[in-house]
């Protein structure tokens, strides 16, 4: 008899898996097929289900300037934006921690303040003041305004992984006459490496996605891949070849990132959303 | 103990970028606020005005009701259904990994693609959608009319986000210790019955933090609805950002724009400070 | 006597040779420089780049293209123009109160210094060759004295597309001679086709942009009465007179919205390349916008390729007289440019007599006179397309209103249409626009 629940709890359980899969999986798959059709065929009516799949969409996007450098963009803003965010964090989390720091609720409050604010807030101010240094349509000034929301992240997620890290190892190493920077650097930083990783990814996918910051601060020069895809809206009709491909393949760096990194992403996001 | 000093100059570099990047803009906004400047040549101190005329401006309240319905619908469908679908895969074990990042990958997209997709998709005369509805015999003006667009956003966004409460309280549940529930068991009560009452208000902060995520978020949804609908037909999904957007890039209203965004800012503020103390209190 | 005369006109061509050659404009006077231009996708775009390797030629000055989707590039000129180190020397300019703005914040350049100067511009440049209509839309203040901001590079009249076969089909082929006939007729073709087929496509989101097609149906609607610039049509004498309630306009708006719900259920989210891809597709029977669509209706890969008909708006009784509005796109020159000898070269060398053809046979709304007569362009349109847009305009006006702050004047006046569409009575509508035009004054 309990046998028998048993299996009834897991087969409901499998039925609502598989449903969720399909509905998370269709619309992606119907993205990609759309990818693989010729100039004529994407948009028939009724839609075609068979056709013969040709690979030129996805060649000829690289020939097209505008999204090529939006893709490197990208990359160069991700990663500047992530060392930023990392090395910065991770001193602020070990001040937090190891010491007694007297505002430290209300920097905390804070924190969390800037990490919610509307990014409308930060555009038109930001405009001004990064045309004066120099910062606007620059890879740098968007890295530097994307600490914003990276940076409270990055704190609280360093913390609580800093936090795992046992307090006699630090007494140990004090004892041994490390100072406050070796420490960190030699004992902390190697054990809390999987966490520091698990804060990148989380930081580059919202980096890599990111949209309303891009568009207020960037012209042409620095545009990101969000920009690039959005732009494919053409003037009468849409290059829908160039707009599927595009965002598949802006698509496919995140979704490694998401299958190889998976445990990570689930760790950070949980404790991140911990906070503390 | 320590030198706090060393403490303080830890701190430094996050206090100053910090410091840069949101309170000298949400200064600089709130002062701007206060002035009529018009991206031109009015630049002009009109003290209090701007706030007064959109506290009395049907537009700007239209904006305000269209982003709390949109956030109340898409965060509550979201975080029941995530809750839901975590409680039916915690029990899975075979493939449990494989179904995770699969449901993982929508939160890996840009919500501009995800906009985009929904639109070609949606699109009455080419979309895919449309088409199969139309073989079950439903219609719906998806995108196109006042009365659906809200609500297919609101259903996008909850393709788009659901697996973010998803792996959150699954990750939740996989850490419970589990011999409450086999002692539960042994006493006979129902498999939902140690959901309701054991396994869900083990959780309870984890639920409390996922709704926080969620509302913020999609209070301050901008990149959806704007590559969508750009806020129509009509008024109909204009949410507060893309209010402010086109007010200062369509209509050169600075201050004006800046004005929605202060008062916003201020409204998602207190709604953080809020959350904070019952989460304390649920503590 | 002869001989004299003929030996003193010989000498005189002589001698005139090297002085022609003195006044011949030096194309490479810039070679080496770089200029970026930042325009919208658009017809007349297409047109530029057939062009450009020919510029760059001709000049040796290269050329950055900066191309943006429309509605982007609405709000990335604005920021362009204002940013503090020229980002672009050359902007595609709408030649209306958005370039009359930008002429009151000083953030443009005139460019009669440059049109008057026979070392920059080539003495065949000929601006007299452009319609003075067009010219003035870009002429600020307004009034002697005033100089020239922006040259036109396409103009487009609002004109009426029908699709021959559903006219065939659905109507016996006739096709409409009045305007309410119009309405009565798409409503006809929606439900005869079971909604298959749409009767009437027409931009019917609510937007600012929309207030150039809005008016060319207005000015169907006011006839011969005179029109006032720069108040146009919807104020009379002063702009603290607001009139939407005139029985003309309110006539014109109705039959806006007339033609919007005889459309598809969604047309509140049609802009104008929604529509404009439906007639494209062939998935309605009218379709009232600028002429400009008319050769992409006729391009090899669209589907209405020989099925469209052209014919101008329909008056308003039969018989009648049509009327109809107009509109240009220019090329300007924002004042924070870098490089504003090379940019006046580009301006220049895409708008004159030699270049404008080629780039019009792309967008089929030539602004010279002298490009109509031209074979290159001419003959590559439709000749029922070619003979519209002329009939329609002997009747046009400007539809541009130069008003600070005009945009959310024109959102009024789409909401107006909407309002009327959404069931409220077009009295009522009317007289909410004068109230709201007032407060807009008083702001």
């Amino acid at each position: 008899m309990i046998l028998l629940k048993k299996h009834k709890h897991l087969i409901t359980a499998y039925i609502v898996a598989t449903l969720a899969v399909l509905a998370t999986l269709l619309p992606i798959i119907w993205v990609g097929m759309l990818s693989l059709k010729s100039k004529g065929e994407t948009f028939t009516r009724p839609p075609k289900w068979f056709f013969e799949p040709t690979f030129t969409n996805y060649v000829k996007i690289w020939e097209n300037e505008l999204f090529t450098n939006t893709f490197i963009n990208s990359i160069l803003i991700t990663s500047i934006a992530i060392v930023l965010s990392i090395s910065i964090a991770l001193f602020a989390a070990f001040a937090l921690k190891r010491y007694n720091i007297r505002f430290k609720g209300a920097f905390m409050q804070w924190l969390l303040i800037a990490y919610m604010l509307p990014e409308f807030l930060f555009i038109i101010p930001m405009y001004g003041i990064y045309q004066k240094l120099g910062f606007y349509d620059a890879h740098f000034g968007l890295a530097l305004m994307y600490q914003v929301h990276v940076l409270p992240f990055s704190i609280w997620m360093l913390r609580s992984f800093l936090d795992e890290v046992p307090k006699e190892i630090d007494d140990a190493a004090t004892m041994d006459g490390c100072n406050a920077f070796e420490t960190l650097y030699k004992i902390y930083l190697p054990l809390i490496l999987p966490g520091i990783t698990a804060t990148a990814i989380l930081n580059a996918i919202w980096i890599w996605n990111e949209l309303t910051i891009a568009l207020g601060l960037t012209f042409s020069d620095s545009q990101p891949i969000t920009l690039g895809i959005a732009s494919f809206r053409g003037y009468i009709s849409i290059d829908w070849g160039g707009m599927t491909s595009g965002s598949i393949i802006a698509i496919i760096p995140m979704v490694i990132f998401a299958l190889i990194a998976q445990k990570h992403i689930v760790k950070g996001l949980t404790l991140g959303s911990v906070k503390g | 103990m320590f030198k706090n000093t060393t403490g303080y100059f830890f701190l430094l570099p996050s206090i100053i970028i910090l410091g840069f990047t949101s309170v000298y803009p949400a200064i600089y906004s709130f002062i701007l606020s206060f002035y009529n400047w018009n991206w031109g040549v009015q630049q002009d101190f009109v003290g209090f005005s701007n706030y007064l005329f959109l506290l009395g401006d049907k537009e700007f309240w239209i904006v305000i009701k269209n982003t709390f319905l949109f956030a109340f619908f898409a965060c509550s469908i979201e975080v029941l259904l995530g809750i839901i679908l975590a409680i039916y895969i915690d029990r899975i074990n075979v493939g449990s990994g494989l179904i995770r990042s699969i449901l993982l990958i929508p939160l890996m997209i840009s919500g501009i693609v995800v906009s985009l997709m929904s639109k070609m998709m949606l699109n009455k005369l080419f979309g895919v959608i449309p088409y199969l509805m139309k073989q079950i015999g439903f219609s719906s003006g998806f995108y196109g009319t006042k009365s659906s667009a809200m609500w297919t956003l609101i259903g996008v966004d909850a393709w788009w986000q659901t697996a973010f409460v998803f792996i959150i309280i699954l990750a939740g549940l996989q850490s419970i210790p589990k011999e409450p529930i086999e002692a539960a068991r042994i006493d006979g009560v129902s498999e939902w019955g140690i959901t309701r009452y054991i396994r869900l208000p083990m959780i309870r902060s984890l639920i409390f933090l996922v709704i926080l995520f969620r509302s913020i978020d999609t209070l301050k949804i901008f990149d959806l609805v704007w590559g969508a609908t750009g806020g129509g037909p009509g008024l109909s999904t204009e949410v507060v950002q893309t209010y402010a957007y086109r007010t200062a890039y369509g209509f050169l209203q600075m201050s004006k724009a800046m004005t929605i965004i202060v008062i916003f800012s201020i409204i998602v503020a207190l709604l953080t400070i809020f959350y904070n103390r019952v989460d304390q209190k649920i503590r | 006597m002869k001989k004299l005369i003929s030996l003193v006109l010989s000498c005189l061509f002589i001698v005139s040779l090297p002085l022609a050659n003195l006044f011949a404009l030096d194309w490479k006077k810039h070679a080496g420089s770089e200029i970026t231009i930042l325009m919208s996708e658009h017809p007349v775009l297409d047109g530029i780049r057939e062009v450009l390797p020919a510029f760059e030629r001709d000049t040796g000055i290269k050329v950055n293209v900066n191309a943006l989707a429309e509605d982007v590039y609405f709000d990335r000129m604005e920021v362009a123009l204002r940013s503090e180190k020229g980002v672009a020397d050359v902007y595609f300019c709408p030649m209306d109160s958005t370039a009359f703005n930008q002429y009151l914040a000083g953030l443009i350049e005139p460019l009669d210094g440059y049109i008057n100067d026979l070392t920059e511009t080539a003495n065949d440049y000929d601006l007299k060759d452009f319609p003075d209509g067009f010219l003035q839309s870009a002429r600020f203040p307004g009034g002697p004295g005033s100089n020239q901001y922006c040259l036109p590079m396409s103009f487009e009249s609002y004109i009426l597309f029908y699709n021959k076969d559903h006219v065939n089909q659905y109507l016996g082929g006739k096709v409409p001679e009045t305007m309410e006939e119009l309405i009565a007729a798409a409503n006809t073709v929606k439900e005869a086709s079971g909604g298959d087929v749409m009767g009437a496509v027409i931009r019917g989101k609510r937007t600012d942009t929309a207030i150039d097609t809005i008016t060319g149906v207005v000015m169907n609607s006011w006839g011969d009465s005179k029109v006032e610039y720069p108040q146009n049509i919807w104020f009379d004498g002063g702009w603290d007179n607001p009139q939407i309630d005139h029985p003309n306009v309110i006539r014109g708006l109705s039959q806006y919205a007339g033609l919007m719900s005889a459309g598809p259920e969604d047309i509140q989210a049609y802009d104008w390349n929604e529509a404009g891809t439906a007639m494209q597709q062939n998935l309605a029977a009218f379709f009232l916008d600028a002429s400009l669509f008319g050769p992409w209706f006729e391009s090899d890969e669209s589907p209405s390729k020989g099925k469209i008909g052209y014919t101008v708006i329909p008056p308003q009784t039969k018989g009648g007289q049509s009327y109809t509005a107009h509109w240009q796109w220019g090329i300007g020159m924002p004042a924070n440019a870098q490089n504003k000898d090379a940019a006046w070269y580009f301006i220049q060398y895409m708008t004159n007599k030699q270049n404008e053809p080629v780039i019009g046979a792309k967008h089929g709304g030539a602004a010279r006179m002298s490009t109509w007569a031209n074979p290159v362009y001419a003959d590559t349109l439709n000749p029922e397309y070619v003979s519209t847009t002329l009939e329609s305009m002997k009747t046009t006006r400007s539809s541009v209103v130069m008003k600070e702050g005009w945009s959310k004047y024109a959102l009024e006046i789409d909401d107006v249409i909407q309002r009327i569409y959404e069931g409220t009575s077009p009295d009522e509508s009317a007289k909410i626009a004068n109230e709201q035009f007032l407060k807009f004054n008083a702001q």
